[in-house]
């Protein structure tokens, strides 16, 4: 525990009287890349919410490469702060209608981090021709795929240079045969080293790319480990439960490339 | 208080004619309306480009320039038609409310057509179709099973037609037919007190724009109703 | 009496009767502009505010488009001199302009609220989320992202009032203005009241026209905006 760059503590959330989340601890290390697995409805999704304050939780404390906020009495600088060190990919992309793709990517580092246009532009440019977008630059969001739409999405997100990249179940609006292409970017994102949190269905996916796997159910932490232990050799019957459903069902992509 | 309601009472008596006004500018509007309409959608050849530039006009033009052209232009016209002709024909007889029906009503046949259209055309076709199926004439499909749809769907349409109707037929007062805006103006000429006048008048019309309002919604959540249980 | 209307006396009084054209949009404009104004702010408190101001706002709205704008010049017109001498303001000598365009723009901004609400509504939230998880303060989100969405979706139904407003502005003449109307009539009279027809089917063309040119307009800003978001190519 050396260098931790994400903190969440006892993190609380209820909707109503539904109690989504039961106090999350977790912690990642830098340049971990933790995926969170679980059934729908065990709450990941809120978790990552939670993070980037899209969601405010009830009760805990969120730490970012050292900055500390309690979610009870999060100022409004505290939260754009905490955004700032930390940036989505969205399930449905969320690409700014009115903005080209390189608009897109540039519009953070233009607003947010107030760097020269020009310098952006190259930045922008770069960064799409990492993820295969070079062409694209300048088509708007409705004239691209869905895998098109979520790469630039990801490509908007690594250009923010964040402390952690939240991914929020990024391929499961994608129709099957653009999942592989956004896999393929996330992975190639992963070895650069970025601290990850992804959310995600794809569990084999989640063999090959993550450090290590949680499992959450019901708005808790089940249990976690290293994808090798906890994929093959679950301690909990609730995950092994999970595990044999979904290896039942072969609903997974094959990420072999 | 005894001004106050002397001069309600006053204005609300010669409500039927703001209330006639509104009734006869839109089933006329309508009638013009469903015609037009049915044009549009048929695209029938020519008469649909007449149609067009019929409802273009007619939409950009203010309602109060129909009613002058109506209450000023039409007796000009029959009079140079009757000196031209020699033919005894005299408009002095017509109570002015007829020229502001005629304005209003083509007024509203502009937005009818829209709503009329748009309503008709939310129809899916295997409606139609399924009336050809059992044998019915395209008349028939209309009178049986379209227009009733259709009609539940325009509702809001026209209910928002129908209180605009209202609120233009004010404007009849400006060719002197004795409604509430020309009622009002009778009473503040006469006693000087304009504020307190229009402030009456300008409530009345609020209450009947919010009672209409609330029955229209009414009538909208009967039908719809009628329509899940079937 | 040879014709039923009289070209010759239409060519002579059109140059008259356009004379009056600066003074009607003057009106449109600064009706459109208090309307704009007013018609924010009402959104703002509709979508934004505590439940008292949703009342306001609400009643208000409902009051604006349940009476008839001839009714509301005439409550402005009349009644606001009189309301303003209680704070000892006197306003006889003010132009009737002000009084028509404040009139005018209080009815409006009626009307613009709704429609700018139900653009802003049309803009889909996630837009915001993701506005915000690059860093943006709300106010970026709104300038950068939101509004120029709303724009799109607003400019048809904006459209559709300012020509309402140009034809609602027929009636200035009716407190003694002299636009489009007010001027025909003085042609009119100038001509002893023989030739109403013709003035007021030159008013007619004018007002068709400039309809014409308020929806072109529209037209292109529309094709602008869409361009600008990449509907159109």
């Amino acid at each position: 525990m050396s260098n931790p760059m994400l903190q969440l503590r006892d993190i609380h959330k209820a909707f109503g009287t539904q109690h989504v989340l039961k106090g999350i601890n977790l912690t990642v290390e830098k340049g971990e890349v933790v995926v969170i697995l679980g059934p729908s409805g065990s709450g990941k999704t809120t978790l990552l919410r939670t993070v980037n304050f899209l969601e405010k939780a009830d009760r805990g404390s969120i730490t970012a490469n050292q900055f500390t906020v309690e979610c009870l009495d999060a100022k409004k600088q505290d939260v754009l702060m905490l955004r700032r060190k930390t940036a989505m990919v969205f399930q449905n992309y969320n690409l700014f209608a009115n903005k080209t793709i390189l608009e897109n990517v540039m519009e953070g580092l233009i607003i947010v981090k107030k760097i020269k246009k020009k310098i952006a532009e190259k930045k922008g440019l770069e960064v799409l021709d990492k993820v295969g977008l070079a062409d694209k630059a300048n088509a708007y969001p409705n004239q691209l795929s869905g895998g098109q739409q979520q790469r630039a999405g990801i490509a908007r997100a690594i250009l923010l240079n964040p402390d952690v990249i939240l991914f929020d179940e990024p391929t499961s609006a994608l129709d099957p045969e653009l999942v592989g292409e956004v896999l393929t970017t996330i992975k190639k994102i992963a070895q650069t080293g970025v601290t990850m949190v992804v959310v995600t269905h794809e569990v084999s996916f989640a063999k090959e790319v993550a450090n290590r796997i949680v499992f959450m159910a019901d708005g808790n932490i089940v249990e976690q480990g290293p994808p090798e232990k906890l994929l093959v050799n679950p301690e909990k019957e609730r995950t092994k439960q999970f595990l044999s459903r979904i290896t039942s069902e072969k609903g997974s992509t094959d990420f072999s490339n | 208080m005894q001004f106050f309601v002397d001069n309600l009472l006053a204005i609300i008596s010669v409500a039927p004619v703001t209330i006639l006004l509104a009734v006869t500018a839109m089933v006329i509007g309508a009638t013009i309306g469903l015609g037009c309409a049915i044009i549009q959608i048929y695209k029938l050849p020519f008469i649909n480009r007449l149609v067009s530039l019929y409802l273009a006009v007619i939409r950009g033009t203010p309602v109060l320039i129909l009613m002058f052209l109506a209450y000023y232009g039409i007796p000009q016209i029959l009079f140079s038609l009757a000196q031209s002709t020699s033919l005894n024909i005299s408009v002095n007889a017509v109570p002015p409310i007829f020229f502001a029906i005629i304005a209003l009503s083509l007024d509203r046949s502009v937005y009818l057509t829209q709503a009329i259209r748009s309503a008709i055309q939310s129809i899916p076709n295997g409606q139609l179709e399924a009336c050809y199926s059992v044998g019915m004439t395209t008349f028939q499909a209309y009178k049986r099973v379209i227009i009733p749809q259709a009609l539940v769907i325009a509702i809001p349409n026209v209910s928002n037609l129908f209180l605009g109707a209202v609120k233009e037929s004010s404007l009849a007062s400006i060719v002197s037919v004795v409604e509430m805006m020309n009622m009002s103006n009778i009473q503040a000429v006469n006693s000087y007190r304009y504020t307190e006048i229009f402030i009456i008048v300008s409530l009345l019309y609020w209450g009947i724009c919010l009672g209409f309002e609330f029955i229209f919604s009414a009538i909208e959540r009967r039908l719809m109703k009628g329509k899940m249980t079937v | 009496m040879d014709q039923i209307i009289d070209l010759t006396f239409m060519g002579s009084a059109f140059p008259r009767i356009i004379e009056a054209i600066p003074t009607t949009l003057v009106l449109l404009c600064l009706s459109m502009l208090l309307g704009l104004v007013l018609g924010f702010i009402l959104t703002v408190m509709k979508v934004k505010g505590n439940k008292a101001m949703v009342l306001l706002a609400s009643t208000y709205i409902s009051f604006m488009r349940g009476t008839p704008p001839i009714v509301q010049l005439f409550l402005i017109y009349y009644g606001s001199p009189n309301l303003l001498s209680y704070f000892g303001m006197n306003v006889d000598r003010w132009d009737k302009m002000i009084f028509a365009f404040i009139a005018f723009g209080l009815g409006n901004a009626a009307y613009l609220s709704e429609a700018m609400r139900s653009a802003y509504l049309s803009v889909p939230s996630l837009q915001l989320e993701a506005a915000q998880s690059v860093g943006m303060t709300d106010i970026q989100a709104f300038r950068r992202i939101i509004l120029p969405q709303t724009l799109v979706v607003a400019v048809p139904n904006l459209t559709n009032s300012t020509v309402i407003v140009l034809k609602n502005t027929s009636l200035a003449f009716t407190i003694g203005m002299v636009d489009l109307v007010g001027q025909a009539r003085m042609v009119s009279s100038a001509a002893f009241g023989a030739k109403n027809l013709e003035v007021y089917l030159i008013a007619a063309l004018v007002y068709f026209v400039l309809c014409i040119f308020i929806e072109q307009f529209s037209q292109f800003l529309e094709n602008y905006f869409k361009r600008k978001m990449g509907q159109l190519r």
